[in-house]
């Protein structure tokens, strides 16, 4: 295992404390706008149809 | 006075009790949004569209067994079932790094809806459209599952880490990691991700 800086691991677990607090206890368990508006941004309303043959072959079998 | 739109649940129920045609409307429903995680997850088309017909075969199978405990979440209950199929799909044929893309491009952009668009539209939505699946693959791959289950299957935190076997400060480090790489590579090679 490569050895790490105490000091260095140190920065990481108090910036990541930091921003923990900034969440509310219940975006982790039920869903959130917690960074909803980055993702927002980076996908906007991206999205790809499947096939009309793969939904079709689908309700044939239902 | 327009109709009221029926929850998922609703739908739900009225397949379970013998209504053929509110599976069709949930299907219809989140079809781009399961499809475009699988097919972000895997790239390769036909593979996704594997997945996504075994998704929905597995949905209708546990419906009619009972087995959906409703939550309010259904979509987010499909994607989970579609994550364990592509786990299965990899352990399966043990090519997660091997998979072409070369049929990827083309199908992507024939697959998606061109109409009442002018070329120009056209051409700026397929820019676009290109660089956000180029910074996808850019991402590793723990990170990517992250974002795409938050974004397109709404998963909550804990939902990830319970899928994805890490803790749901992991997850929530992978998806702050996510966004930092996906911010420096916007900024690196100055995409555009609005067509205004």
């Amino acid at each position: 295992m490569p050895m790490v800086k105490s000091s260095t691991l140190l920065y990481f677990y108090n910036d990541f404390v930091s921003e923990n607090e900034l969440i509310k206890p219940e975006e982790l368990i039920f869903p959130g706008d917690y960074l909803k508006d980055e993702l927002d941004y980076i996908f906007g309303d991206f999205e790809v149809e499947p096939s009309e043959r793969v939904v079709k072959s689908i309700l044939e079998q239902v | 006075m327009k109709p009221k739109v029926k929850t998922d649940y609703e739908l739900v129920q009225e397949f379970v009790n013998g209504n053929q045609n509110s599976i069709e409307i949930l299907i219809h429903r989140h079809k781009s949004k399961l499809y475009t995680y699988i097919l972000l997850t895997v790239k390769n088309e036909q593979l996704a569209e594997d997945i996504f017909q075994d998704t929905f075969i597995k949905v209708i199978n546990s419906l009619k067994a009972g087995k959906y405990r409703d939550n309010g979440r259904f979509l987010s209950w499909v994607i989970r079932i579609s994550h364990n199929l592509i786990i299965d799909h990899y352990r399966r044929e043990k090519q997660l790094n091997t998979l072409s893309n070369d049929d990827y491009e083309t199908d992507i952009f024939n697959s998606r809806k061109m109409s009442d668009k002018t070329i120009e539209d056209t051409i700026i939505q397929d820019q676009i459209e290109s660089d956000i699946r180029n910074l996808v693959e850019k991402l590793p791959d723990d990170q990517k599952q992250v974002i795409l289950m938050r974004h397109y299957g709404g998963l909550s935190f804990k939902e990830i880490a319970d899928q994805t076997d890490v803790s749901i400060n992991t997850a929530l480090g992978r998806m702050r990691y996510a966004l930092i790489n996906l911010r420096k590579l916007i900024e690196k090679h100055n995409i555009s991700l609005t067509s205004k």
